[in-house]
């Protein structure tokens, strides 16, 4: 609120008591352009809200097991990415109900995907899990392009054999240089990864040499280009958060303390650190989430705790 | 299933239940002497007993009728025609109620007669006798109820009679009626704020009802004023419009009845029932409670259920309900001194068959009975044992949106499922031992469908499959396309073995797993096949020697024989006789030449680490090829 509280606006209660939310995103409806929220947890069953209506409208399930986040894809609200602790990664059209892609097998993560994210311009997924891998899965392909368009017009009512899932195997990079324990965060920032472990640190590094642009399979080089260092961080799912101009990162420790950095500067190594704190916040802050401008920032404790830091403008 | 459930929609009759002999009240005795030809005495022997009856009738005495719109036609007369409407309850194929209208009878009635003239009025004869035997129930059909409907038509015109109809000087005082009938609208709102027109010609009507819904008849005897209605022309209209057609609203300031008809034309009577046929005028009306007609209560009465076969109807013992719950620890008692299930008010008539229904129908308890002096007692305790899974269609469950298949928008392909509807399994004799105390429950209801409802699921997705891909078998391992990229991808990480060999070892397991080749014996035939498809991809990637070298290991090995080998080879180099082939050959073979050439010169004389590209002539008998050279490029240790 304008006044610097927080205000409930809609609660949303799972009939199974059974059911804890890990994770939740939004997006819209293309018809009707009102406001939709995805939320997926420990049942491994995705479910989409219509704000308007108040009603939960659609569900999916088919993951094995607990969903460990959901990403909508930035130029296609229409197209969810859900990562599981059923070690693979799957992409739904939420329009039609159907499932385009799933990202396992063979040379994908072998053990929880713990974290996703897709590129500004939707070409690209970067996952990590708890085998200490980050994998990139190209969304520009052609056989990923005409799935995803063929899964607009697919009826199911006319077709004889189930829709032709895109079942991804292999990734088209793969590292396990960066950390050396689970990976439980990961963001894109530009043609940059941002990733966290439970170590203390947020690496921004990139896949290749520092020169190289394009993606190789079986690439085994990385470039490192920052660490942001923060403390008493050691437990996993702890979650970063970019602000949507991606100008500040957050992130909160087990302490209740939050860090935030500056990136709208050029030279990495002098992102300046500011530390958020209170005396009443001290249980683990498990993730963290910015408004649309930046200028509010929204922490989430494991003890029920919802915390709002204002940015005040520098004199 | 819910018993709640089942009380509003039932799915079947609780006196066809084998246990419940005493609900059922038919008899199949009959059937040994039934002979088809006898029906229409039966039907006609009942009839004639209704019309054996002491006659009655039902009198109506018309003493006028009225309408202050009618000026200066006091002493005409109109004609009222009475018709009996039957109507029936719709049969279940029928589009609509029947409605059956027959006449019975016309006569002349003053219009606006003065008020002494008493009933009858003039000397005319205005009597209407029905006997009562028209208002029966026929066969075929149950009638729902009778309307008497009074069709009143102003013809009868002294001054005009003689003349044509379109003479006749108009009764009415509506200046724009043209002729005599059907062009006059008929305003049935409107009529009764008294803005109809009349006149000769026209025809109104009205309606009375004989029976209400319970066929308790409503027509008391008395003097009666019935509010008619102009009709449209001379249309026989039946009175099919719905009441609410003719529905207006009217306040009612001052709630005084007799203002109500003055604007309104009415026909005025007074009728009694009479076991005598009168056409006489009756003077005065004799006061009758209001009792319903024999006829129609006598086939509208439920008969009462007759005691048959295994259950008969006891003697109303004490039932003692002992709820025994929380482990033991606390109980709840009732008593009742009848049959009746005490949950679904099921009357069960005897003490078998009430067990038996508590037993099946309210599976959610179990009941143990205990003999009783008095009785019986009915120790009731809940069934740990019940099982309330969904027992319908699993598709249903899943369908997306949710609730889909619950909704009635069309026909939606669906799996079939199983339900069993009549089960006659053979059953032991009924007694009351069943339901004493049970040490080791064997007796567990199981289900008669086992494993026929299910839902499948496809195995990558895990996501059900839906009935229209049920067709075909989509989880066929085979020839997956991530198992093909993983060959090549593992044959390319080896670090021993030189690009050519690799490249025909990735052609030749591509075409195994795609045909699927599993047996020694199918080997000679996936060479030659092998050499259809790929012979000619072969030779141009120059690829000839590490075929032959592959043949020779197949043969090593005891797979093929040595005819085969021949024959193979010989295949492959008449391919190289095609002249695109052999220049495609010629031209590899030159640039090989070249580049060992210069590997050679340049590293003349060096140390060991040099690696000398080997160059071998093609040794084949029959061969036309001419120095074939083997590709070999070394290739760096790949690191993994």
């Amino acid at each position: 609120m304008d006044d610097g509280s927080i205000k409930i606006l809609q609660c949303y209660s799972d009939p199974d008591p059974e059911e804890n939310f890990y994770t939740v995103a939004w997006s819209y409806d293309t018809e009707t352009g009102r406001p939709i929220l995805a939320a997926a947890g420990s049942r491994g069953v995705i479910r989409i809200f219509s704000l308007a209506t108040m009603q939960c409208v659609k569900h999916f399930i088919g993951h094995g097991n607990a969903i460990n986040e959901l990403k909508f894809h930035p130029r296609d609200p229409n197209l969810l990415l859900s990562v599981s602790k059923d070690h693979a990664l799957r992409m739904w059209n939420i329009r039609t109900d159907i499932l385009v892609a799933t990202f396992g097998g063979v040379e994908a993560h072998r053990d929880e995907v713990l974290s996703t994210d897709i590129d500004v311009e939707g070409t690209c997924i970067v996952s990590c899990g708890m085998d200490h891998s980050l994998k990139i899965w190209k969304l520009t392909t052609d056989i990923m392009l005409s799935t995803i368009n063929q899964s607009y017009t697919f009826n199911p009512s006319r077709a004889v054999r189930p829709f032709p899932t895109v079942q991804q195997n292999f990734p088209d990079f793969s590292t396990r240089d960066i950390h050396r324990n689970y990976v439980d965060c990961v963001r894109w920032l530009g043609r940059f990864i941002l990733s966290k472990s439970c170590e203390n640190t947020i690496v921004c590094w990139k896949p290749g040499l520092l020169n190289q642009t394009e993606l190789k399979h079986n690439d085994t080089n990385v470039t490192i280009i920052h660490k942001f260092d923060y403390k008493e961080c050691e437990i996993w799912f702890m979650r970063f958060s970019l602000d949507y101009w991606q100008k500040v990162l957050a992130v909160g420790n087990q302490q209740g303390r939050t860090y935030v950095w500056d990136l709208d500067i050029s030279d990495p190594a002098q992102a300046r650190c500011s530390t958020l704190t209170h005396p009443k916040c001290v249980a683990p802050i498990r993730q963290t989430a910015f408004s649309r401008k930046g200028n509010i920032l929204i922490t989430v404790c494991d003890d029920a705790t919802i915390w709002r830091w204002d940015r005040v403008a520098q004199q | 299933m819910n018993s709640s459930y089942k009380l509003l929609k039932p799915i079947f009759l609780q006196r066809t239940l084998y246990y419940m002999r005493g609900r059922m009240s038919r008899s199949h005795k009959n059937r040994m002497s039934f002979k088809l030809d006898c029906l229409l005495d039966k039907v006609t022997q009942k009839s004639e007993r209704q019309n054996e009856r002491p006659a009655s009738y039902l009198n109506i005495a018309f003493t006028g009728f009225h309408d202050d719109k009618l000026e200066g036609v006091c002493g005409d007369v109109a004609r009222v025609e009475t018709f009996i409407v039957k109507m029936c309850h719709k049969k279940r194929k029928e589009s609509s109620a029947p409605l059956m209208q027959v006449s019975v009878g016309t006569q002349d009635v003053n219009i606006n007669p003065s008020e002494g003239e008493g009933g009858g009025g003039c000397g005319r004869n205005a009597c209407l006798s029905i006997p009562t035997h028209n208002f029966t129930s026929s066969n075929g059909h149950q009638v729902k109820s009778y309307v008497l409907v009074f069709r009143v038509s102003l013809v009868h015109d002294q001054e005009n009679a003689g003349e044509p109809v379109v003479k006749r000087r108009r009764v009415g005082r509506s200046a724009s009626q043209d002729s005599q009938d059907s062009n006059i609208p008929l305003i049935s709102t409107n009529a009764i704020n008294g803005d109809s027109h009349g006149g000769v010609g026209s025809t109104y009507a009205g309606e009375l009802v004989m029976f209400d819904r319970h066929g308790r008849c409503l027509l008391t005897p008395g003097q009666y004023e019935l509010m008619l209605e102009l009709q449209a022309g001379e249309t026989t209209q039946l009175c099919k419009s719905s009441p609410k057609k003719n529905a207006s609203w009217e306040s009612i300031d001052t709630l005084k009845f007799d203002g109500i008809f003055n604007n309104i034309p009415v026909l005025k009577f007074t009728l009694n029932w009479n076991s005598e046929n009168s056409t006489s005028v009756i003077e005065r009306p004799r006061l009758r409670p209001l009792k319903p007609l024999d006829v129609v209560l006598a086939n509208s009465a439920s008969t009462k259920p007759k005691p048959q076969g295994v259950a008969s109807p006891e003697a109303p013992q004490l039932v003692l309900y002992q709820f025994v719950y929380n482990n033991n620890s606390r109980q709840q008692t009732e008593a009742r001194r009848d049959f009746h299930c005490p949950w679904c008010s099921l009357n069960c008539m005897a003490l078998y068959s009430l067990l038996k229904h508590l037993k099946l129908c309210h599976a959610r308890f179990t009941f143990t009975y205990v003999p009783h002096p008095k009785g019986a007692r009915i120790d009731v305790a809940l069934n740990e044992c019940y099982d309330g899974s969904y027992a319908g269609n699993p598709q249903d469950l899943v369908a997306m949106p949710a609730g889909f298949a619950f909704s009635r928008s069309g026909p939606t392909r669906r799996t079939p499922t199983t339900s069993v509807l009549v089960c006659r399994p053979k059953r032991p004799k009924p007694s009351l031992s069943e339901f004493l105390e049970q040490d080791d429950d064997f007796d567990l209801p199981r289900s008669y469908i086992l494993g026929h409802n299910r839902l499948y699921h496809h195995t990558m997705t895990c996501l059900p499959i839906q009935p229209h891909e049920l067709d075909e078998d989509s989880e066929g391992e085979h020839d997956s396309e991530w198992v093909r990229q993983k060959t090549q991808m593992m044959i390319d990480e080896f670090s021993d073995v030189n690009e050519g060999e690799k490249e025909l070892m990735k052609m030749w397991n591509l075409h195994v797993m795609k045909y699927n080749f599993v047996g020694d014996s199918q080997i000679p035939l996936a060479c030659s096949m092998f050499l259809e498809s790929h012979g000619t991809e072969l030779l141009r990637k120059s690829l000839y020697r590490n075929f032959v070298l592959h043949m020779v290991s197949l043969h090593d090995f005891g797979l093929i024989g040595t005819g085969v080998v021949y024959k193979c080879i010989l295949h492959l180099q008449n391919k190289m006789q095609d002249p695109s082939v052999q220049k495609q050959l010629a031209a590899s073979w030159e640039e090989q030449r070249r580049s060992s050439k210069k590997l050679f010169s340049s590293y003349n004389g060096s140390s060991s680490s040099f690696v000398s590209p080997v160059k071998q002539e093609s040794t084949c008998s029959s061969a036309t090829s001419n120095g074939l050279t083997e590709e070999s490029k070394s290739s760096p240790t790949k690191s993994k």
